[in-house]
């Protein structure tokens, strides 16, 4: 029976947790690992699609990472995460894609610079009217980031991770988390200070 | 969170230095409160962007990326059965190719080829005198029956190597 015809299906076993399904997974269970895939694309999208700037390339780099997950089955630490080692695969993936599609990148940042333009001219932008207003800003701002000061800063800031999380997730120390977000907020304030004072309290517009 | 905490914490969460749930309680005001995300964002315009709202995956979009790591990890498992026998087959064929080659090429180069009983160099004879003049290699020829036929060639100055090749007579040139 397919993955999908048995998520359709009614002889579905009850809910496992991460450790005991990726236990049957790396057995050969394919409906257990569909579980895991089911519970964490969704996040793991979000995060990958605020780090590459494109929603719809996120899903192949989800797709992509869920394969490898499953490959690499065996050298999962069941004393680790299921979501943070996958989230570990997906950002190294992510952090790939920046590195080599730059061109592609740049096109679509001037794509979103021109939608931006478009929204900012037309609608008076305030910090609590139009909160989807705040994904296009960061849209803007974030390539500015090093790929290593994006994942950091899209993880811990706006994914909620705590910082040894990160630091797990992207293969470096705490303190070295603690300095990416650190430079990424500064560069981050000073892009949002020149391109967006009407998103500052007040509209400080120059 | 009330708002009041929320103001006496935002220092500490912009040095990172609440506890996790401190931290999540923390971001969840930031999103929900109107005037309290204003005042973080007259601190910090960087907090602007922490609260932006957390955008969930439609379940078509979850459905869909199973179905695609389902068919990526089929495709996976069938190139790997695929490509397993191939690399044994070829693995294989390329062995019986190199010994046969060495084989032929072993035989080609003997200048003589004697039937049976030659006799041995003596044994004090110089290297170079034995390359300029090799003796002439053993040959038995067999005939065990069923269309094949059994060669046997053993070099006389090396006791040790024996080549034996059985040839079914209808494909021999």
């Amino acid at each position: 029976m397919s993955v999908v015809a048995k998520m359709q299906g009614g002889d579905a076993p009850g809910p496992r947790d991460d450790r005991a399904l990726a236990r049957d997974a790396l057995g050969g269970d394919e409906y257990a690992f569909s579980q895991l895939v089911t519970k964490h694309s969704g996040g793991l999208h979000r995060a990958v699609s605020r780090i590459i700037g494109d929603e719809t390339e996120a899903w192949d780099v989800v797709q992509m990472a869920f394969l490898k997950g499953w490959q690499r089955l065996s050298q999962y630490d069941p004393r680790w995460s299921f979501a943070t080692w996958m989230y570990r695969i997906g950002t190294n993936l992510a952090i790939d894609v920046i590195r080599s599609r730059k061109s592609r990148e740049r096109a679509h940042q001037a794509g979103t610079e021109h939608r931006l333009r478009l929204v900012t001219d037309t609608e008076p932008a305030s910090v609590g009217a139009d909160r989807g207003d705040v994904n296009r800003v960061l849209a803007k701002v974030l390539p500015v980031l090093s790929p290593q000061q994006r994942a950091a800063f899209v993880l811990r800031e706006l994914e909620g991770f705590d910082t040894s999380e990160v630091a797990d997730v992207i293969g470096c120390t705490p303190t070295t988390v603690r300095n990416h977000i650190f430079q990424a907020r500064k560069v981050l304030r000073k892009e949002i200070e020149q391109h967006f004072p009407e998103y500052l309290p007040g509209g400080r517009r120059d | 969170m009330n708002c009041r905490d929320f103001l006496i914490r935002m220092d500490a969460f912009i040095a990172d230095e609440l506890e996790a749930d401190q931290t999540r309680d923390f971001r969840e005001h930031l999103r929900s409160c109107d005037s309290c995300r204003e005042s973080a964002v007259a601190a910090d315009p960087v907090l602007l962007l922490s609260a932006s709202p957390l955008g969930t995956a439609s379940a078509k979009q979850v459905e869909a990326c199973v179905e695609v790591v389902a068919a990526l990890i089929h495709q996976d498992q069938l190139q790997r059965r695929i490509s397993r026998p191939r690399w044994r087959w070829m693995a294989a064929a390329a062995a019986v190719v190199v010994s046969t080659g060495a084989g032929l090429t072993w035989w080609s180069s003997r200048p003589v080829i004697g039937m049976g009983g030659a006799s041995l160099p003596p044994a004090a004879v110089s290297a170079v005198s034995y390359q300029q003049d090799p003796p002439p290699p053993r040959v038995e020829v067999e005939s065990p029956g069923g269309n094949l036929r059994v060669y046997q060639y053993a070099d006389a100055g090396d006791g040790n190597t024996t080549v034996v090749y059985i040839v079914k007579e209808s494909l021999e040139l």
